[in-house]
């Protein structure tokens, strides 16, 4: 595989945050790839959550079952047992794909607060992958904390769903904003170096467009990256998800923005197909 | 009567078929054969066959092989065939309320075609069309409409719960069991330490909030599930009126096409159902696929397996057919006869489904003719069974056999059986028919229509021209040179020979017809372009050279010794009988030495070749006759107080029939009488108690094999030599013509008598003689030397009996 200098000295390494769920499985599995054609190595860190040790071992605590919809009574051996059991699952995938895809890897179990580990873990790491939610059926948490984390912190987020639409190429979304700016950037350095097709989304009113593919060209042309355009002047939220239904893409790069958890939550909600966000 | 009375001239003993009778100069000449030969009593009982519409009134042609059975009655059914109308096509289709048991369309002929590939394509326009529609940015923001909706309501549901809690200071927590709550300290979960540190009213409190919360979270969860199950419910309402939309529009027509045909309709509307019911089943390949690639292979076959289910079997097309079938079946082993229900392998299973069901004859007969062969078909196990069973029900039923007898446990079928209507025509050897009848309670009530096609016809000028027209036929369609009048004539007579009849002509046409074959070999081997007489008689002599070893090795072992036959001299109690082998379909005759010894006894004839299981019930009944007419013609108020043993000398195999019983009880007669018997003859034909000869079959063969071995031995015919034979064959003589010659020559004698007083007579030159008004025979005849024999015997055995009284006394 050929890669852009550049683009290998951006992202050599990737954080995955692992706890076990089909989610962060998958985004396991989509950071082995991504690290597999830019050549970079994963690091996937299971974080033994103190708060719910703690639950665990109050005499007073309760967990209602997902699964069972009942109340159960926990303690923390069991508590112990269930993450051990996890952490053994993620790893066993970690080094399943890595040896399948030839990507360096290793996996850290540490005891902590999960936003706190992360963070410490993020400083040495160019990407973060994140699982779309984590564990039971009913999406009861969005990665909404550790992705503000993340992103507040300047660091790119993969989000990946349990079962991630299959697609070709990259979908890069530019509304001449810095941060669409930078994603589009970050966009056409992965296309350069994976040898993938880029479609760019213009955002905008027909008066602008022009002006706004225009500088979406150059962005991609200073990669090396050629790049076919589609348009939209609905809002981002309606526009970028038909966009993907169009094009199919097997990555979404996409900008923060202002109050970057809020928009890229609420698509993250709708995207099935994995998705990165640059802040 | 004397020996020269007895004598048969040379035209009694072939009957010649004048060629000059003949207009034409070759076959070539006649108009092609159209009718049938020979059979009228077949040819009425076929158009019976075929007009009787009632139940079982099928047919059962019987007759010997060869007789053109299968080829007159399907020339019958063609021509009754192409007057019926065209039966209809027939499908299996999916049942989609009960998968296991198949449906059953009748269309009208071609039509079944039409609606297998409109229905195909109707299925391909939905693989397009249904992801089509799904794709459109309408139903995908009506989806995301209920999704995000739902979305909502969870994330409100749980924020204010979530909300509710912190304001409490507590936390919800995911956990990998589910969620729970737990008391917060400084942000952080408080622990049980700190728990405990708690004075007793405060930790009361936390656990009664934390019981409260957890009734909230399982309120929350339960009405959450409930709107989760709606929301998906909503989105499969609205898929289904998306994917009803979709299939309708297609749908349309295709219901304008079959008005009419409600089974179709219904079938339609079913199917229509289960599209949209299953849509996911047309999701595109690349939705559908499974993330990991090494089962994306199976999981597209597994999908167009799926949308199989939509496909029409079409296991009867009559869209070529013109007017009712006529199937014949050569092998009615069950599958081919009712059809069957085929498997395929599977993940090491046996699976199958209604698109592997397979017609039988039956099917493509339906509406029309099935003709099989009887033999063939009681040799096939459970065959006649099913075929019954149709016939019986009206209806075909494809039952695999090992269900019937537990033999296979796997999953199959039950097709809904197929309206029956078939005629059909056995074929097969008449003791096959009057073995079904009498053994099978279900033949006469399914059978009722016997065909009995005839061996032969009578020799008229009318049958000889059809003859002549027949061969004209056969040369014209096999490509046979055509036949000159000499030639048609030499076929005629043979035919009258292989039916061992002068005044009649076989209808058994399958070896006449490799008699034709032949013949045009020959001809051919002589560069002629038409085949004469000459050419068949070559036929039928190398017929013969072909198949005769075996019998000229036993002429051979006779000319040399070692088989030991007289032709010369007279013997006393030695006679010549005659015999005839049967080796494949060459027939021969031969001669055997018959000898007769006896002496005083109490009236037994012993039958050496039945005391030593040689002799077969028929040659033993023979040779109980001849006590019965000795006892009757001989010293009738004496008792037989005679012991005589008869025997076939040198026979190492059985021997049956009652042919040679008059050659035996001429042995018999010249023992007791003394009087020589001429070896020169040789003798044939069967007697009754009154002493009167009866006929014989083999007629031809045993007076040929007699002469063939007279000629062959040391000094060859002499004059003196010939056959006696019972008068009633006479009709039956179609000799070789060398043996015509040699007795035109005098070289060879053919006598024909009636009585044991007229064979004893040629046998012995010596008279039989009458009983005169004494009640004696005239001294110096055979049957007074006989009488006094007996006499003597019949005093002595008195004699005896006296001495041993008075020795008793």
């Amino acid at each position: 595989m050929s890669g852009s200098p550049t683009y290998l000295a951006t992202i050599q390494r990737i954080l995955v945050a692992v706890d076990g769920s089909d989610h962060s499985l998958a985004a396991l599995e989509a950071a082995c790839s991504l690290a597999a054609q830019l050549h970079a190595e994963i690091e996937a860190l299971f974080v033994e959550d103190d708060d719910l040790l703690r639950l665990a071992e109050l005499p007073c605590a309760r967990v209602l079952s997902t699964l069972l919809m009942e109340p159960e009574r926990t303690d923390r051996e069991r508590m112990e047992r269930l993450l051990r059991l996890l952490a053994g699952r993620a790893q066993e995938a970690l080094q399943r794909h890595s040896v399948a895809l030839g990507v360096r890897a290793r996996f850290r179990a540490v005891r902590g607060r999960v936003n706190a580990e992360l963070q410490a873990a993020a400083g040495e790491a160019d990407l973060l992958s994140l699982g779309k939610a984590g564990h039971g059926q009913l999406g009861l948490v969005g990665p909404g904390s550790t992705l503000r984390t993340a992103l507040d912190a300047g660091l790119p987020v993969l989000v990946v769903e349990r079962h991630p639409r299959v697609g070709k190429g990259l979908l890069a979304a530019y509304d001449g904003s810095a941060g669409s700016a930078r994603a589009l950037s970050m966009a056409a350095q992965i296309a350069a170096g994976t040898g993938q097709e880029l479609t760019i989304l213009i955002l905008g009113h027909a008066a602008g467009i022009d002006a706004l593919s225009r500088e979406a060209l150059e962005i991609a042309a200073q990669h090396g990256q050629g790049a076919r355009l589609t348009f939209s002047w609905a809002q981002p939220v309606v526009a970028i998800p038909a966009a993907v239904r169009r094009a199919r893409p097997a990555l979404v790069v996409l900008g923060a923005g202002e109050r970057s958890e809020d928009r890229a939550g609420q698509l993250i909600k709708v995207i099935d197909c994995p998705l990165l966000v640059v802040p | 009567m004397s020996a020269r009375q007895s004598e048969l001239a040379p035209d009694q003993l072939y009957a010649r078929c004048d060629p000059a009778q003949f207009s034409f100069k070759t076959t070539a000449d006649l108009p092609p054969l159209t009718e049938v030969i020979g059979q009228p009593r077949a040819v009425e009982a076929i158009r019976f066959g075929i007009g009787m519409r009632a139940q079982g009134y099928n047919m059962y042609a019987l007759g010997p092989s060869g007789t053109g059975k299968a080829t007159t009655i399907r020339e019958f059914l063609m021509r009754e065939a192409a007057r019926l109308p065209t039966p209809p096509d027939w499908c299996y289709v999916h049942n989609f309320r009960d998968p296991g048991k198949p449906l059953a369309l009748r269309l009208p002929a071609g039509k079944g075609a039409m609606l297998r590939q409109d229905v195909r394509q109707l299925i391909e326009e939905l693989k397009a069309a249904i992801p089509a529609a799904f794709e459109g940015e309408d139903f995908e923001a009506r989806k995301q409409e209920v999704e995000q909706r739902l979305r909502e309501q969870q994330e409100q549901t749980f924020g204010a719960l979530r909300r509710r809690a912190e304001s409490r200071g507590y936390a919800m927590l995911r956990t990998p069991q589910g969620i729970g709550f737990a008391p917060l300290v400084n942000g952080q979960v408080m622990s049980p330490e700190q728990f405990q540190q708690l004075p007793q009213e405060k930790r009361e409190q936390i656990e009664s909030d934390l019981q409260a919360l957890q009734s909230e979270l399982e309120t929350a969860v339960r009405e959450l599930r409930q709107a989760e199950k709606a929301a998906r419910e909503e989105v499969r309402q609205v898929s289904r009126q998306v994917a009803l939309l979709a299939t309708q529009d297609r749908l349309r027509d295709l219901r304008v096409k079959y008005a009419g045909y409600d089974e179709v309709l219904s079938y339609l509307d079913a199917l229509q159902d289960d599209v949209v019911e299953n849509v996911g089943d047309f999701a595109p390949p690349e939705q559908a696929q499974p993330a990991i690639p090494a089962l994306a292979l199976p999981f597209l076959a597994a999908r167009e397996a799926a949308l199989k289910r939509y496909d029409v079997n079409l296991i009867v097309d009559n869209s070529v057919t013109q007017g009712a079938p006529i199937v014949v079946e050569d092998n009615p082993i069950l599958q081919n006869l009712v059809g069957t229900i085929e498997h395929r392998a599977e993940m090491g299973a046996l699976v199958t489904d209604f698109t592997l069901i397979k017609p039988g004859a039956l099917h493509r007969a339906n509406g029309g003719y099935l003709v099989v062969d009887a033999a063939e078909l009681l040799r096939k196990p459970f065959s006649w069974d099913a075929l019954k069973r149709a016939l019986r029900t009206g209806q075909i039923t494809i039952e695999p056999v090992g269900r019937e007898y537990s033999l296979v446990s796997t999953v199959t079928l039950e097709p809904q059986p197929i309206p029956l209507q078939v005629k059909v025509v056995l074929l097969g050897e008449p003791l096959l028919y009057y073995l079904l009848h009498e053994l099978d309670p279900d033949f006469a009530e399914l059978f009722k229509v016997q065909v009995d096609f005839a061996n032969d016809v009578e020799d008229s000028p009318e049958n000889r021209a059809l003859y002549a027209r027949f061969i004209g036929t056969v040369a014209r369609r096999e490509g046979l040179r055509p036949f000159a009048p000499d030639g048609v004539a030499r076929v005629i007579e043979h035919s009258a020979r292989l039916t061992e009849d002068q005044h009649r002509l076989s209808v058994r046409f399958r070896p006449i017809v490799d008699l034709l074959r032949e013949a045009d070999y020959w001809a051919g081997a002589r560069a002629s372009s038409v085949v004469h007489a000459v050419d068949v008689q070559r036929a039928i002599d190398a017929q013969v050279y072909r198949a005769d070893r075996i019998r000229e090795r036993i002429q051979q072992e006779i000319v040399r010794g070692t088989i030991m036959i007289d032709v010369r001299g007279a013997k006393v109690g030695q006679v010549n009988g005659l015999s005839v082998s049967s080796l494949g379909s060459f027939t021969f005759g031969r001669p055997s030495r018959i000898t007769a010894r006896t002496r005083l006894g109490r009236g037994q004839l012993v039958d050496i070749e039945r005391e030593v299981a040689l002799g077969g019930p028929l040659h033993s009944k023979g040779v109980l006759i001849l006590a019965g007419y000795l006892g009757a013609h001989y010293l009738p108020e004496e008792p037989l107080s005679l012991s005589a043993s008869l025997v076939f000398e040198q026979s190492y195999s059985g021997v049956d029939g009652d042919s040679a019983s008059s050659a035996e009880l001429y042995a018999l007669l010249s023992d007791l009488s003394g009087v020589p018997i001429r070896q020169s003859l040789a003798v044939t034909g069967s007697v009754n108690q009154k002493g009167e000869i009866q006929a014989i079959g083999g007629v031809n063969e045993k007076v040929e094999g007699f002469f063939d071995v007279c000629s062959l031995m040391e000094g060859g015919l002499t004059g003196e030599q010939g056959v006696v034979i019972p008068r009633a064959n006479v009709r039956h003589l179609m000799l070789r013509h060398d043996v015509v010659e040699a007795v035109r020559q005098g070289r060879f004698h053919i006598y024909a008598v009636a009585t044991v007083d007229e064979g004893i007579e040629v046998l012995t030159g010596m008279p039989a003689g009458q009983r005169g008004p004494d009640g004696r025979f005239p001294e110096g005849t055979v049957n007074c030397k006989v009488e006094e024999r007996l006499r003597f015997f019949a005093e002595r055995a008195r004699r005896q009996e006296e001495r041993g009284k008075e020795g008793q006394q």
